[in-house]
């Protein structure tokens, strides 16, 4: 199977490239790159690797505030976006915790700090 | 089976249960109004929480979001000329040109009525097609079902928007992934690195989350706040949402019945979609209109018949799901998820077996298709202020349940890392304009298509016209082959 597959791939992949070559090939459904985008994956990154170490409630509301401010930002400017990201933040933590651990009952980790 | 499927609508009337009916009505209406979310985050978004739930509240709570998050698409596609969903596309074109028009409570009371008539008859088809279909089903052998699996990943690649090799490069990661960890006819590891983690495998929890999720995430990061509609530049009132019963007179039973059919026989094929049942029924119905000079330029005709094609494809969708155990799009492939979670293999024995539990489900979408239309009534005029939502809010949502809810349901770091992997693969397939449907068809389909064949040529020692025995076989490779020449080379170009 997986040799068939790699064959699969490979016409899949000549075929991508003579689309290309032709000038064939259709754009219009991409998605938009943005350096937001690379930030948010770092964010992600980060709060990935700190969720155990920190414990949900400051990995959460970390992670929630920058996501939060980095599209509040655009719409109220920096420092007023900052303030708004805070309150959302602290929302989104609480709800998150509320349905999964108290409606649910699963497990969240505490930290070890 | 009558007895089961009153069972059914018996259970959504449990005040637990009807919530979460309520309360994914509600999820699908926001995340479908809202330009680039789609139903299908909305239900990836709640499965990390079913592990937890019910089963009955689970598949209630995800019909109700199918249903809800497909009219809803079209709700902001009238009003402001942006679909919500891809699916409400051909709504738009006729809905915002009645708009301009001064008829837009016409086009908005319209709509839901339709999506109600199209999601109600959906519902009844799978209601009374899908037993009959599994005890068909149950006469398959394994070279038929490979067939089965077959036609479902070629018309998955057939069917998806844009390039149909770039569709074809997708299907085949998606299989490729689905080759990672146990290999399921010998005891033995495949791709897994050394890897304690990737030895079962890449699951599907993940998989959805990333591909839908996360990479919906990044996207919308891409995106400028100046790319979300606007408010629309007129009052809507209440009374704008009654129905003109006139113009349903002038569209005739006739539109919506035949529309609705298109709809459900649409959604029965894998990778069929509402997007294609609304293009469709709406060229159909432009076919056969007494007026074709409207359509474009705001024909109630058309709106209606898009619009009952849409929901109708709901129920479509479920059938070979239940029946067959092949999930034809995104949204029935997390479905297959919620019934794996709970113990449940969907194939013919499911319904056969347990329609007990299964029929909620049934009664949850009819439910809901009744829904759209009352609630359009009542609270109608905010619909339209679902789309302004702040993003700061939505996507920091988003970003929290997908991320925890990934962790909650596993409770493993490492599934998160799987499910950030996949959500920047799938981002950087989207910039370059891959579709990521079939990815998640070949993740789901890929054990079953190898099973199958590595099974039926163990059974044949090794002898490949085993594939080519049965009539079964032959006639879906023939429907395979057909769906390739009518979707590829015949589609209909009336728009």
């Amino acid at each position: 199977m997986p040799l068939i597959l790699v064959v699969l791939l490979a016409i899949g992949a000549l075929g991508v490239l003579l689309e290309e070559l032709h000038e064939t090939a259709d754009h219009q459904d991409a998605g938009h790159f943005g350096v937001r985008s690379l930030v948010l994956i770092g964010l992600t990154v980060g709060f990935v690797w700190a969720f155990e170490p920190l414990g949900y409630w400051i990995a959460t509301v970390a992670y929630t505030f920058c996501v939060a401010w980095l599209f509040e930002q655009e719409r109220v400017g920096a420092s007023r976006a900052a303030q708004t990201a805070l309150l959302i933040a602290a929302g989104i933590t609480v709800m998150g915790w509320l349905f999964f651990v108290q409606l649910f009952e699963l497990f969240l980790p505490e930290g070890y700090f | 089976m009558l007895g089961d499927l009153l069972g059914g609508f018996v259970a959504i009337t449990n005040p637990e249960t009807f919530l979460y009916l309520v309360t994914g009505f509600v999820m699908g209406l926001i995340f479908g109004a809202i330009p680039g979310l789609t139903a299908t985050l909305a239900i990836a978004l709640l499965l990390p929480f079913t592990f937890a739930m019910e089963l009955t509240n689970a598949l209630v709570m995800v019909m109700a979001i199918f249903m809800s998050g497909i009219y809803a698409g079209s709700v902001t596609g009238i009003t402001v000329n942006i679909p919500g969903a891809p699916s409400g596309a051909i709504t738009t074109l006729e809905g915002h040109a009645l708009m301009k028009r001064g008829h837009g409570a016409q086009a908005l009371s319209l709509d839901a009525f339709a999506s109600s008539v199209g999601g109600v008859l959906g519902a009844l088809v799978l209601m009374f097609v899908a037993v009959p279909m599994s005890e068909f089903a149950l006469m398959f052998h394994t070279p038929d079902k490979f067939a089965l699996v077959f036609m479902a990943v070629a018309t998955v690649v057939i069917v998806a928007k844009g390039s149909i090799w770039k569709s074809l490069v997708a299907v085949t990661l998606g299989l490729m992934i689905s080759t990672v960890g146990f290999d399921n006819m010998v005891a033995q590891g495949r791709f897994e690195f050394g890897s304690a983690n990737l030895i079962e495998g890449v699951q599907l929890l993940p998989a959805v989350i990333g591909l839908f999720a996360i990479c919906e995430l990044l996207l919308q990061g891409g995106s400028s706040i100046h790319d979300r509609p606007k408010a629309p530049e007129f009052k809507v009132r209440h009374r704008d949402f009654f129905l003109n019963w006139s113009k349903v007179r002038e569209i005739g039973a006739l539109t919506y019945l035949k529309s609705s059919i298109i709809g459900v026989l649409i959604g029965m094929l894998p990778g069929g979609g509402a997007s294609m049942a609304s293009f469709v029924a709406y060229a159909e119905a432009k076919r056969v209109s007494k007026k074709p000079e409207e359509y474009g330029n705001g024909s109630h005709e058309g709106l209606a018949a898009a619009e009952s094609a849409n929901n109708a494809m709901c129920g479509g969708a479920v059938v070979p799901l239940l029946t067959l155990g092949i999930p034809g799009d995104s949204v029935t492939a997390i479905i297959f998820g919620v019934l794996l979670i709970h113990g449940l293999v969907p194939g013919p024995d499911l319904l056969i077996s347990e329609m007990a539990t299964i029929a909620p489900m049934f009664a949850a979408l009819m439910m809901a298709a009744v829904f759209v239309f009352l609630s359009v009534l009542i609270f109608g005029p905010y619909y339209i202020r679902i789309a302004q939502m702040n993003r700061g809010i939505l996507y920091s949502f988003i970003a929290m349940i997908a991320m925890v809810g990934t962790y909650a349901s596993t409770f493993s770091v490492f599934q998160m890392w799987m499910a950030l992997f996949i959500g920047v693969f799938a981002y950087l397939l989207r910039l370059m304009s891959y579709p990521l449907v079939p990815m998640l068809m070949g993740i789901i389909l890929g054990p079953y298509l190898e099973l199958y064949l590595r099974r039926a040529l163990i059974t044949s020692n090794g002898d490949f016209m085993v594939f080519f025995q049965s009539p079964i076989s032959i006639g879906l490779y023939v429907m395979t082959a057909l769906f390739i020449y009518f979707l590829r080379y015949r589609a209909p170009k009336a728009i």
